[in-house]
């Protein structure tokens, strides 16, 4: 055959140079563990990082992310306030000893009081003038100019508005401020600053609310590090569990350690599971298959170099590698064994030699190759690391089985061991029944429907947030916290960026001036700006001059008349300016919001309650120094580009499979071989359709390995007919990798089930068909003895 | 949501406030308490603010309209400027100009349930506020809450006549702000 033919051509290593190559990367392991070791990352939000385009911009980003993602709360409820305080304290006296932490805090006693906030700004009054106030005083002014009369007509609106405020039933601003300000500008100012609506209460400097006949105490503590080891965030969260369990109080948690854990000890337990479950599964395939402790021992033996040089790749291209990985990583269980089971049995018909299965197998290798090759520069981190884990893995795999089992065939004389071949000749009975031209015909037609199907009934939905396994637990407590303190965890914010200070400051007032239109729209509940505390410099001191001209034309006289005060300008006055307020009562809050980066200067705006992201990004697009950051919502985006690009790299991979394998089966048969995974994958997708309510880009990764899988089967059919060897190989190796997907097809995790849901369908089916290939040639049924 | 509530945390001013070790409302006082509910209608108004720092007390006078099933005051101030409060249990919202847009002035619940209570006259004790007996007319709370406080320290409430009721507010710099409705008959 023209495949065997070039096969011979493939370039034969000595075993004892795979041997020294092995020590060799025994050595590097060693070396990698002991001075650069790997570390596991459980930190949910990284899983799926994506990179800003501009450096400067992703510096900033990863500082303010890592300020927010260490960040972690406790609720501690009781009927009792007294008790909830009690209990808050215990936990927080006993976490303070965590050396992982870097804060626990229970007690918030900076909170300023109004005098402080006034005492603060008095220094910087007339500066400070609220909207209202400003707008008044300008209008003001600018009818004294057209009137050319400002001296004699002082304005009413703005001594309505003086004295409404002199006349409110409760404002402090300006009881505190009318002595050395009776302007009532600063009162006015302070009166509307965006003090927030939060239903906090303070006893004895704790911080509490009220919700469903509890009293609920806070208790916030932040790590040292966003991305917790496996270890250390596990016996935090235990530590917490511990302490909370000994308590009457109801304890709700929120933060990236909890939901880090959960997923990672999640993970973990799918992985052990996953992976004994695969190799007893293997084990058993094994023996019920070849019935000799050879095949067992060499099969397993390749499953184990395999995940060696797996874990080899990881090392050498990461530093840190997210638990989730190892739990997709299972599947190289499958996909190892399979180049085990065809060459246990081509060894053994074959009386020690794999030059007939060869190309198939290197053929089979270069397609999955190519598929996780994709993989590996997709912009996420777990699909890169998937990508190199498999990559590695499987070429290890490939070369160990072409180098040592036929020395293995030789030395245990495979080819006299009996198998269950001879068994199977039903089933290749069965295969030669259904693989005829109509068959052809009636899948193809499915194949069309199912494509018509996914064209126009099938949902893809990439959301990022769908992805995670998130304990009912969590969630729930999630969710009351959320009720409870009235803020959503939706991580959205605006990044302005600017040379100077002033530049920031100036920019960010631009984009609060359209963040306050979109508030007013609904299009947000609430933002959180710099700006709106302080304004420009520039704004401050045209503020003073507004107030100096309106004074000096009298207009300030009908209200200081009533209040009988005098009002004096102090010529010496600085404006406020950012550093001082950031150290102000009220700007310490507000200090994680702003910094600075090689001479560039950074603030952000908190938002809170989008319902419409497009329109803030339209908002905000004018503006080449704003950036509207939407983390979840630009992954999400992120994935889904991916997941199309992802589709048209795949329908190229095969159009360059048929190009490929036509040079070496001909055209019809490679465009019999491409058709068995492009319909695997239509049924594959139509079928998880069904079942899922909406597909995700696991399962269009699925597509990947369905492809590699469906060209491995389908060469080695179109290669040596419906021969029985093939059918006993075929059905072992896609029992194999069955078996694995399945059980990938129970996680917990959602993304794990969608890919292994679709690849376990995918399996199925691309076996079904694969005989398909063989049908422009000779079917032949070889009878091999076992 | 973190760094938000640590935000809010530090520039919280939040009126709101709980007696942690708040009781039942005493029948007897709340008999009382009960005498100062008013029912719907309109009625008129005059308010003195006194300041400890001016010599004189800021004089004004409007008037007011009670609608209880809509849980509703609107506040108005007639004289010397117009301004109009329409006071929920929600939210305090204010006008300047007759024909102005209404604006918010505070959604702080304590802070609005307080103002709404008092002016409808439908009193009872809820955390932070704690009425007692005065007089056999009067009847007055303190505020159980520094941060409460900070705006309103005292409250009293004498019924003069069947339509007839004094308010007289006091904060922590003694301002006092007096208060007489006088109900339409």
């Amino acid at each position: 055959m023209q495949g065997n033919s070039k096969s011979k051509s493939l370039v034969k290593i000595n075993p004892k140079i795979w041997l020294i190559q092995f020590i060799l990367a025994c050595f590097l392991l060693v070396g990698l563990q002991i001075y650069k070791p790997i570390q596991f990352n459980t930190d949910l939000s990284r899983l799926f990082n994506t990179m800003q385009p501009d450096k400067m911009a992703q510096l900033a980003l990863d500082r303010f992310s890592a300020q927010v993602e260490n960040q972690n709360i406790l609720l501690i409820g009781h009927p009792n306030l007294t008790n909830a305080i009690a209990d808050t304290a215990n936990i927080a006296n006993q976490l303070k000893q965590n050396s992982q932490l870097q804060q626990v805090q229970t007690q918030f006693n900076f909170i300023p009081e109004i005098n402080s906030i006034v005492g603060f700004y008095q220094d910087y009054r007339h500066f400070l003038l609220s909207d209202d106030y400003r707008d008044i005083l300008f209008k003001t002014l600018d009818n004294a100019q057209d009137n050319n009369a400002a001296q004699t007509s002082p304005n009413n609106a703005l001594f309505e508005k003086q004295f409404a405020l002199l006349n409110q039933l409760a404002n402090p601003f300006v009881v505190s401020s009318l002595q050395i300000d009776p302007s009532l500008s600063l009162a006015d100012y302070l009166a509307n600053l965006p003090l927030p609506e939060q239903k906090f209460n303070q006893y004895q400097d704790y911080l509490y609310f009220e919700y469903q006949q509890n009293f609920y105490v806070l208790l916030r503590f932040s790590t040292k590090t966003s991305g917790l080891s496996l270890n250390d965030s596990h016996q935090l969260v235990s530590q917490i569990n511990q302490l909370t369990a000994q308590l009457e109080s109801d304890v709700l948690t929120s933060g990236q350690v909890f939901f880090a854990d959960f997923a990672s000890q999640s993970a973990q337990r799918e992985m052990w599971l996953f992976s004994t479950l695969s190799v007893v599964g293997l084990i058993l395939l094994i023996i019920l298959a070849y019935r000799n402790l050879v095949s067992l021992i060499s099969t397993l033996s390749l499953v184990g170099i395999s995940l060696f040089y797996g874990y080899l790749g990881l090392n050498l291209c990461f530093t840190q590698v997210h638990i989730l990985t190892f739990v997709f990583a299972v599947m190289l269980v499958g996909i190892a064994a399979d180049y085990s089971f065809h060459a246990l049995t081509e060894l053994a018909t074959q009386k020690g030699h794999l030059s007939k299965i060869k190309l198939p197998l290197v053929m089979g290798f270069i397609s999955t190759a190519v598929g996780y090759l994709v993989l590996m520069f997709a912009p996420f981190a777990i699909f890169a690391q998937v990508g190199v884990f498999i990559l590695a893995g499987l070429s290890g795999a490939l070369i160990s089985v072409l180098v040592l089992y036929p020395s293995l065939a030789v030395r245990f004389k495979l080819a006299d061991r009996r198998n269950t071949l001879t068994r199977l000749s039903a089933l290749n009975r069965l295969q030669l029944g259904y693989c005829q031209t109509g068959g052809f015909l009636i899948v193809c037609m499915l194949a069309v429907a199912a494509s018509f199907y996914l064209a126009f009934s099938a949902q893809f939905n990439d959301d990022v947030r769908r992805f995670y396994k998130v304990s009912p637990e969590l969630a729930e407590s999630q969710q009351s916290i959320q009720n409870i303190i009235g803020l959503t965890d939706d991580f959205q914010f605006v990044l302005v960026r600017g040379d100077s200070p002033q530049t920031v400051m100036q920019d960010e007032r631009q984009a609060v001036l359209s963040l306050t239109q979109l508030k007013a729209d609904n299009v947000l509940t609430s933002f959180n700006a710099i700006s709106q505390w302080l304004p420009t410099e520039q704004s401050q001191q045209n503020n003073k001059a507004a107030l100096a001209k309106a004074y000096q034309a009298g207009q300030l006289d009908p209200f200081l008349a009533v209040t009988g005060q005098a009002f004096e300008l102090n010529p010496n006055q600085q404006p406020l300016n950012l550093t001082t307020w950031l150290q102000s009562p009220l700007g310490k809050a507000y200090q994680p919001q702003w910094f600075d980066i090689n001479g560039q200067y950074f603030s952000v705006i908190k938002l809170q309650g989008i319902t419409d992201k497009n329109k803030v990004k339209k908002a905000l697009e004018g503006q080449s120094s704003v950036l509207f950051v939407d983390k979840a919502g630009s992954v999400s985006e992120q994935l889904s580009h991916f997941r199309i690009n992802l589709f048209k790299l795949l329908g190229f991979s095969l159009l360059a499979a048929a190009l490929l394998l036509a040079g070496v089966y001909g055209l019809k048969k490679a465009l019999f071989i491409v058709a068995i995974p492009l319909i695997s994958v239509l049924f594959a997708l139509s079928a998880s359709a069904l079942i899922q309510p909406e597909l995700t880009v696991f399962n269009a990764l699925a597509c990947v390995l369905i492809i590699a899988l469906g060209l491995d089967y389908a060469v080695f059919y179109a290669d040596h007919g419906i021969a029985l060897k093939i059918s006993f190989a075929t059905f072992v190796s896609a029992l194999s990798s069955i078996l694995v997907f399945a059980m990938l097809a129970l996680s917990g995790t959602p993304a794990i089930y969608n890919f292994g849901l679709t690849v376990f369908i995918g399996i199925v089916i691309t076996y079904l068909l694969a005989p398909f290939a063989a049908l422009n040639q000779t079917a032949r049924f070889q009878k091999v003895s076992g | 949501m973190l760094s938000r509530l640590n935000a809010v945390i530090l520039v919280i001013l939040s009126l709101l406030s709980a007696n942690v070790f708040s009781a039942e409302t005493d029948p007897q006082i709340q008999n009382q308490l009960n005498a100062f509910a008013l029912n719907d209608g309109h009625g008129t108004f005059i308010q003195q603010k006194k300041f400890k720092l001016l010599t004189r007390a800021i004089e004004s006078n409007g008037e007011y309209w009670i609608d209880n099933q809509q849980q509703q005051i609107i506040w108005q101030t007639n004289q010397p400027v117009f301004n109009r409060l329409v006071i929920t249990a929600d939210a305090v919202k204010e006008q300047n100009k007759p024909d102005s847009e209404l604006k918010l002035l505070t959604q702080q619940p304590a802070f609005t349930q307080l103002l709404y209570s008092v002016f409808s006259g439908r009193l009872t004790d809820y955390p932070g506020i704690v009425w007692q007996s005065e007089t056999d007319h009067c009847i007055q709370a303190k505020m159980d809450n520094t941060q409460l406080a900070q705006f309103v320290s005292q409250i009293q409430l004498c019924k003069l006549s069947s339509n007839n009721t004094q308010i007289r507010f006091f904060d922590n710099s003694q301002t006092e702000t007096l208060i007489k409705l006088i109900a339409d008959k």
